[in-house]
């Protein structure tokens, strides 16, 4: 590719020397963008080099470099701590700086509605939506749980005759889908038996040697069980079935009538006062990345949703969602404040 | 191709002299890692892994686990010379490798150590190779309530090492159990006891505590020693090497630490420190003469290292076979194997055979490698003792402060280490035992999430503890240890009581 996508606008003087350094290295010549980065740039994640959130920050960086959208000594920070907090509060301090991004998960609205953190998403500059992750329930292969069905009936009867495993806490999407199973069912979501682990692979372990019933997590962690035999997928929390050989049979709780649904989006962020054409540039730099074929070839590997959307359709997603869960946590009794 | 062709073709693999430069390279960084005091296996493993992109999945996953099993060795190095452990499992090896370095036996710890870490490790990797499979079906039976009481008799063995005494030792050990509730609770979603420090969320790691207590505590205490003109060079006494009787005294602890290593590591939770807490404690309770533990009693050192080493073959059953980490730092390894493409799982042994077999039988390459290496540099780690004390405090300081800010790039955390270093150098002036504190961090949390994991399960029910072969088991034992030690301290009082 080498025409350029970006739409011509009045460049502004103090970066167009920088920005025609760019163009003869990237190889663009149609017509130059308002504002392209003018050195390396960083993508912040809040959490340590391995996890899915640390994966999707350098698929982006990987994808972006490749692209030629950015300088190859394009880096990636990992910023691990206080549940992304120590992350939010460094790309905040880069007020202006266009050249850091920040990869984020849910925490960027649940934290500060949890109390956990004073740090809000509007705090931030939206850049795009990249996808959804969603959430499947899953048993062991010899549980007496037979389906969906089955399950919200038990759940419907006595709330408390199944416990559920959740990762890393209330509040987190996956307790909240097991939340919305109680409230679809009529069942006092009170007496919900939700046990929170560590980590996904913690509660798979639980739900493998038969301590709890139900593990409610992503397709990543648990389709490998699921092909090996280990486990039966009874349901997902999306609005419609999933592709894939193991996926594509598993119904979606709305087809059984029950309003589960929950969406584990990853939206790329800046810091606050980035300009029309910097907020522009960086919407247009990954709509392009998320249309390659390498990219969607690894959305599908990982059983991710394609989900683009610019800074409006971010910011759209960011207060829809916080106040879908304003509302849940308020039922719960869990608000922070 | 049947199971045996397939572990041929990964003994075939690594030796090959690429990924025998892969082998040892992870055994030497991972070695460094371990030596260095704030960096431990996963925080060293998180660092080096984005260094490894573009590499080929098999050489990376090599040198990843050669890293690992390298930090068990270099861990005890500083735990032994400067009482300082460089990882969570070296911890108790400071109770008597210290004190043998300070009794001039330095030479013979580092020499034990790297023998049981050889050994642990040689037959946990055969265990491993030959009886993966059954052994993660075992894991499995092991559930919240399960660790729990595990996790007790843990506690509980660590409250009976308390020393002298025991409203000392429990003191250290409640301050320890306070301090692992800081950050946010898992069960709850809400922080606790952060004062508003986002730095303190996911809670105070244990390393910037062992760090403070142990390295800079030891510095603050030399320091005062040199001010006063009382402080002493340790150097060596007597030979270099193992004495044949010590060699003895150390045979039958590193294989039960092996025992016990390969064991808990199979299980979910925790690494290998809750390993050399058994390990110790069964020494302690098999020998003859308990009182010298605690002065340098060379089982003291060759249990636990064997149990830590010995742990990290058994942390890799689950991953390897069921695609499950039981630790943090197989939980990065598992990371790992994602980035390379490779979705771990309970087919990953039929999916990449020639992968798994590759890195289980590097390690027999890299323990063999890391006991090479490791036997000559105690020639060189006994000279650090002869290292004039203006130089080496503020050579401690430094690494120990590289170390810690290299986890996170943090000020706020050398803020925290300088607290503990304060905290220890209280302890040390009022007698009062670090160990408990450290393990009891370790062990706190844990201990707390799988008891309110089972009472969810259990609907608010204790039965649930009591409820498997495996509590019943370790109820018991924590009830005994419990009774043993009340009575050995009432014992001795009526002794006193009598002379």
């Amino acid at each position: 590719m080498s025409h350029c996508v970006f739409r011509i606008a009045a460049a502004p003087l103090r970066g167009l020397c920088a920005t025609l350094a760019l163009l003869l290295v990237g190889g663009v010549h149609a017509a130059e963008p308002a504002w392209t980065p003018t050195k390396a740039v960083e993508v912040v994640v809040g959490v340590g080099p391995g996890g899915s959130m640390d994966r999707t920050a350098r698929m982006l960086r990987d994808a972006l470099a490749a692209e030629g959208l950015v300088p190859a000594e394009t880096t990636v920070a990992n910023k691990p701590g206080g549940g992304h907090a120590v992350a939010f509060a460094h790309t905040l301090r880069q007020a202006g700086n266009p050249h850091v991004i920040q990869v984020v998960n849910s925490p960027v609205v649940t934290n500060k509605l949890l109390g956990r953190s004073p740090i809000d998403y509007t705090q931030f500059t939206p850049l795009a939506v990249l996808f959804d992750e969603q959430f499947l329930f899953a048993v062991k292969s010899d549980s007496p749980i037979r389906d969906a069905r089955d399950l919200f009936e038990r759940v419907r009867q006595d709330p408390a005759s199944v416990s559920f495993s959740v990762s890393s806490g209330v509040g987190t999407l996956n307790h909240i889908a097991a939340v919305q199973l109680a409230q679809a069912a009529g069942a006092d979501i009170q007496r919900l038996k939700t046990v929170s682990f560590g980590s996904a692979a913690e509660g798979v372990t639980a739900t493998l040697g038969g301590h709890v019933d139900v593990a409610i997590t992503t397709p990543f962690s648990l389709v490998p069980f699921a092909e090996a035999g280990r486990l039966r997928l009874i349901a997902v929390a999306a609005g419609k079935r999933l592709p894939g050989a193991q996926l594509e049979g598993v119904p979606t709780w709305r087809e059984l009538g029950a309003d589960v649904e929950i969406r584990g989006w990853r939206v790329v962020v800046g810091p606050p006062d980035l300009t029309p054409e910097q907020v522009r540039f960086w919407e247009e730099a990954i709509r392009r990345v998320t249309l390659t074929p390498q990219w969607q070839a690894e959305l599908e590997r990982n059983h991710l949703t394609d989900r683009y959307g610019g800074s409006e359709a971010a910011r759209q997603l960011f207060d829809s969602d916080a106040a879908r869960l304003h509302a849940l946590y308020t039922a719960l009794g869990r608000l922070g404040n | 191709m049947d199971v045996y062709a397939q572990m041929l073709q990964g003994f075939a693999t690594v030796l090959q002299p690429i990924y025998l430069w892969y082998t040892l390279l992870g055994c030497l960084l991972g070695t460094v890692i371990g030596v260095l005091p704030g960096l431990g296996p996963a925080a060293g493993i998180a660092l080096l892994l984005p260094i490894t992109f573009g590499m080929d999945p098999t050489g990376a996953l090599i040198m990843l686990a050669g890293i690992y099993y390298g930090a068990m060795y270099g861990g005890s190095t500083t735990s032994i010379l400067i009482n300082t452990p460089g990882e969570s499992a070296a911890v108790m090896t400071t109770l008597d490798g210290y004190q043998m370095a300070r009794r001039g036996r330095a030479g013979a710890a580092l020499a034990v150590s790297a023998i049981g870490s050889f050994i642990a490790g040689t037959i946990s990797v055969l265990l491993l190779s030959l009886f993966a499979v059954p052994f993660s079906e075992f894991a499995l039976h092991v559930g919240p309530a399960e660790f729990f009481t595990l996790l007790l008799f843990s506690m509980c063995s660590v409250a009976a090492l308390t020393g002298k005494s025991l409203a000392r030792g429990l003191f250290s050990m409640l301050l320890g159990l306070v301090i692992a509730t800081v950050g946010i609770d898992l069960q709850s979603g809400m922080p606790r006891f952060t004062g508003g420090h986002v730095e303190l969320l996911d809670g105070i790691p244990f390393l910037i505590a062992a760090v403070g207590l142990f390295a800079l505590a030891e510095v603050f205490v030399n320091l005062e020693a040199h001010l006063r003109g009382r402080s002493e060079v340790l150097g060596i006494s007597g030979p270099l090497w193992l004495t044949r009787e010590e060699w003895r005294r150390s045979v039958w602890p590193i294989l039960r630490g092996t025992g016990i290593g390969f064991v808990k590591g199979l299980l979910p939770g925790g690494g290998a420190t809750i390993a050399t807490v058994l390990s110790y404690s069964l020494e302690r309770s098999l020998s003859k003469a308990p009182e010298r533990f605690g002065k340098g009693a060379i089982e003291g050192v060759a249990g636990p290292e064997a149990a830590n080493n010995a742990a990290v073959g058994g942390n890799l059953v689950p991953l390897l076979t069921l695609g499950l980490p039981s630790g943090s730092t197989t939980a990065i390894l598992l990371g790992a194997f994602v980035m390379f493409g490779i979705q771990p799982g309970p087919m990953l042994m039929q999916q990449h055979p020639e992968l798994v077999w590759s890195v289980i039988h590097s390690m027999y390459v890299g323990n063999l490698a890391l006991l090479v290496l490791n036997l000559p540099l105690i020639f060189i780690f006994v000279r650090l003792l002869y290292i004039p004390t203006g130089l080496m405090l503020p050579g401690i300081v430094v690494i120990a402060g590289i170390g810690i800010y290299s986890i996170n790039g943090s000020v706020f955390d050398l803020y925290l280490v300088l607290a503990f270093g304060l905290l220890g150098y209280a302890f040390r002036k009022f007698q009062v035992p670090t160990a408990p504190l450290v393990l009891a961090m370790v062990l706190g949390d844990p201990l707390e999430q799988s008891l309110r994991q089972g009472l969810t399960i259990s609907g608010g029910s204790p039965a649930i503890f009591v409820a498997s072969p495996i509590g019943q088991v370790f109820t018991a034992l924590s009830v005994g240890i419990l009774v043993l030690s009340f009575v050995l301290h009432q014992r001795r009082v009526w002794r006193g009581a009598l002379a």
